[in-house]
């Protein structure tokens, strides 16, 4: 008779061998289509594979399984299982159960029912359910046969009624029952032995077919292998699946990372196996995403939906072949492959598109950074913002305690965040201690850096700016190095306590360089400070109409990529001295505006300033900048100064 | 020792910024929209007429759904519309990694479009904030070898949101909305 594919069963299996759905469909059993390849017919109806759910793995866990046959069953159960181990998608989790007590019970071994298939399992849990349930019916829950004992698992109310049968005679021998606080035997370790057997061969299958030269794992003709064919795995549909997942998780997972994954097999053949639907093998999509050369020629894939499950799959495909499949002579299926492979160069042999092409299609499939515009001013008709700058920046690299008193008052906050890229955090050292990057502070609100890194107060701040590190920031003036973002926003507190007042938040980003002479530091950084600008208090008369409330700075390593030679940002080294009071050392401009509408945009304001200094026309300006300068705009200044003599008249724009 | 109300507002303004930034960036991270996250979508703050300020990479300012429908047209370039109409999981990626955060009260007491009612009831320390936090971290567009980074720098406004505060048991809102975002990513 031929063994049902455990006890997930019933419903696919209908009739007699010839129509037993998804179960097992071994073409050769059938004369009229043996396929003299011998190839795997991985072609059973969909339907079959609803059945491949947690069903397989369960016949011999406790009663589940005992109304179905065994024998076989468990043979095809158990190969399942390993190979579904392999598969990596399903271990059996034993779950501590609480309520629950393990008995131990010898004497089957000697009964007269041990040469069952079961070793009489089952026949004497059915005799200790019947002999227990006197006042109420008891069920046995899991049970395994280990050895010489049978372990098993009941309800702890129910431990005693069991325990009860102790010295019982089954079929001829004595039952010995004892109470135990013994894990019971795993399930998975008791067929690990299998299991590791099945791994063995699966391995073996694989290191035959795979060539490291050619990073190439060929899968083809499965059903000739015979190895496959003696582990019984072509017995159903179910099984030929899992053993190809096996397979390709056991060739793809050998590797450290997708890199290196992605090195090593770059070529899969899966040519010859009687396809007739990559559903059928579609993990090979998740587990090799990068394959580059992939051979289907030779199965029975009808029509381009056949291959619809990989659609979009396969991102850096660029050989495909698909000759020998009924597919082939359809229309159009080639446009449609070039729409669902961006990669494919190659079909059949053929090319379909240059590199370039490729290239280029893949570019476009990325998402793009949002553009870049330049700074964006909305302080209002004073310039505010501008001018608050311009003074604090110099301020803060030459004289710290002056800042303070005159911008902040006894209600001002603020902290920094340091944020150091892993494993050079001596260059952080003198901001780490300050640090205030709730990020990584646990239970946000209960971590006392929370207010010990807040500094709160003129008098306080003005001490805490003692201990950083000198610094200087470019000018103001000096375009390409800021990007500063502000507007006016309402409904901030009035100082005088009564109503609303307006405020200003000014967002800057840039540079600067930094001398930490303490700790040998020197570098330069890139960081991000916020300011929140409020009416001064009228008392005691403030020195501007303005104080700082809110001042936060963010300090962080970040270089553009596109000049940074490896991915990892790079902190300065150490002990070269890029502040150098001698050269004047010109500081790259931050976000080196990647976009070209935002370049176009800083270039005509360079040149317009560059106009408005010299006198020059907006061409000689735009020659000036783009000259040996290249758009650095105080290169551009001092070429004209050294110029200047040179220049034709009609360099400079007219005088009125 | 008694908690003052200086220490509740930090402690308060701590977990408001925890809160917000981690369903923001979720939010961004899983394709979702953010506009909800504004006050132009609140009540409250629609009848007081109060709109967010939003300027991305300096541009002038956009409406909230203005920000979800760039958002969205940058996670899928036109070119890669049609190859994941039908599955998430194979749109490109852009990802958003934040690396620190940090708030500060700029305003302790903050009223704006709140009712007489919710303002008595919100009268605790801690509660009527309006809160400037910055994040920073890495955006990372696309994926594989084509993926290129930015560092992001986020300044956000926040104010309360009167309704969620003044009713119990609103978790699933937001408990403060954006009023202003600056936005830069370079």
């Amino acid at each position: 008779m031929a063994p049902p594919i455990g006890p997930r069963g019933g419903p696919q299996r209908t009739g007699g061998r010839s129509s037993r759905g998804g179960g097992i469909s071994k073409r050769r059993h059938n004369p009229l289509k043996t396929d003299r390849d011998g190839d795997v017919p991985m072609d059973a109806p969909a339907a079959g594979r609803s059945g491949s759910g947690p069903g397989a793995r369960g016949s011999r866990d406790g009663r589940g399984g005992r109304g179905l046959s065994r024998g076989s069953t468990r043979v095809s159960s158990r190969v399942a299982q390993n190979l579904r181990n392999y598969a990596g998608d399903g271990t059996v989790a034993s779950k501590a159960q609480f309520n629950r007590t393990t008995l131990k019970i010898l004497g089957l071994r000697s009964s007269k029912v041990a040469d069952k298939p079961d070793g009489g399992l089952r026949t004497l849990l059915d005799f200790l359910e019947r002999k227990a349930s006197k006042e109420k019916q008891i069920t046995i829950g899991k049970s395994i046969l280990d050895g010489d004992y049978v372990w098993i698992s009941v309800h702890k109310d129910d431990a005693q009624n069991i325990l009860h049968l102790n010295g019982f005679v089954f079929t001829g021998a004595p039952l010995t029952i004892t109470e135990t606080s013994e894990r019971m035997p795993n399930k998975e370790e008791q067929i690990s032995k299998e299991a590791a057997e099945t791994k063995q061969k699966l391995t073996a299958v694989v290191a035959k077919r795979y060539d490291p030269e050619q990073k190439f794992l060929d899968l083809s003709a499965l059903g000739s292998d015979d190895i496959l064919s003696s582990m019984g795995t072509f017995d159903s549909q179910n099984l030929a699946e899992k053993a190809f997942k096996a397979l390709v998780h056991l060739a793809s997972s050998s590797y450290k990372n997708s890199d290196e994954k992605r090195q090593a097999l770059q070529a899969v053949s899966l040519a010859r196996n009687n396809l007739n639907d990559v559903d059928q093998v579609f993990s090979l999509a998740h587990s090799l995403p990068d394959l580059r050369r992939l051979d289907l020629s030779g199965n029975n894939l009808d029509s381009l939906s056949k291959v619809a499950k990989w659609k979009y799959r396969f991102r850096y495909l660029e050989e495909l072949h698909l000759t020998g499949n009924p597919m082939v002579t359809q229309e159009n299926y080639v446009v449609e492959l070039l729409q669902w492979f961006p990669s494919l160069q190659n079909l059949n042999g053929q090319q379909v598109r240059t590199p370039e092409q490729v290239a280029q299609g893949l570019r476009a499939l990325e998402p793009t950074p949002l553009p870049q515009f330049p700074s964006n001013l909305r302080d209002g008709d004073a310039n505010v913002a501008t001018i608050f700058l311009q003074n604090f920046f110099p301020m803060f690299d030459t004289d710290r305690a002056r800042l303070v008193s005159e911008f902040y008052d006894e209600d001002s906050w603020f902290s920094l965040a340091a944020v150091p890229n892993a494993g050079r955090p001596l260059a952080w050292r003198s901001y780490l201690k300050f640090s205030r990057n709730i990020q990584r502070f646990g239970g946000a609100g209960r971590n006392p850096g929370l207010m010990q890194r807040l500094f709160t107060g003129n008098n306080l701040i003005a001490d805490m700016w003692k201990a950083l590190p000198v610094t200087r920031h470019p000018g103001m003036d000096q375009p390409g190095q800021w990007l500063v973002d502000c507007h006016t926003f309402p409904n901030l507190a009035d100082p005088s306590g009564h109503g609303s007042a307006m405020g200003l938040i000014i967002c800057v980003n840039g540079q600067f360089e930094e001398a930490d002479a303490s700790a040998n530091l020197f570098g330069t950084r890139t960081f991000s400070r916020t300011f929140i600008l409020g009416p001064s208090k009228p008392f005691p008369p403030p020195k501007h109409p303005y104080r700082v409330i809110s001042d936060q700075l963010t300090l962080h390593d970040w270089k553009p990529q596109a000049e940074a030679a490896v991915q990892a940002p790079v902190v300065a080294p150490l002990g070269n001295p890029i502040i150098n009071p001698v050269i004047n050392p010109v500081i790259a401009p931050v976000p080196t505006i990647a976009p070209v509408v935002s370049d176009e945009v800083l270039k005509s304001q360079m040149i317009q300033e560059l106009s408005n200094r010299t006198g020059m026309t907006a061409e000689y300006s735009m020659l000036c900048l783009s000259g040996a300068a290249n758009w650095n705009f105080d290169l551009a200044l001092k070429s004209f100064e050294e110029t200047r003599a040179s220049l034709p008249p009609q360099a400079f724009i007219a005088a009125v | 020792m008694a908690v003052t109300d200086h220490e509740e507002n930090v402690r308060r303004s701590a977990e408001a910024a925890k809160e917000f930034v981690e369903w923001y960036y979720n939010n961004l991270n899983q394709g979702k929209p953010v506009s909800s996250g504004y006050v132009d979508k609140n009540k409250s703050y629609q009848a007081a007429s109060i709109k967010a300020d939003i300027t991305i990479n300096g541009s002038p300012p956009i409406t909230p759904e203005e920000w979800d429908a760039k958002l969205a047209a940058q996670r899928t370039p036109p070119a890669a519309a049609a190859s994941t109409a039908g599955d998430p999981s194979l749109a490109p990626k852009v990802h958003y990694e934040v690396d620190c955060y940090d708030v500060h009260v700029i305003n302790a007491d903050y009223r704006a479009g709140a009712t007489s009612t919710q303002l008595e009831k919100l009268g605790k320390p801690g509660v009527r904030m309006m809160l400037m936090l910055s994040v920073s971290g890495t955006v990372t567009f696309g994926s594989g070898d084509g993926a290129t980074k930015q560092h992001l720098n986020d300044t956000f406004i926040l104010v309360p949101n009167w309704d969620a505060l003044s009713r119990a048991g609103s978790r699933n809102t937001r408990r403060y909305l954006v009023f202003s975002h600056t936005y830069r990513a370079y």
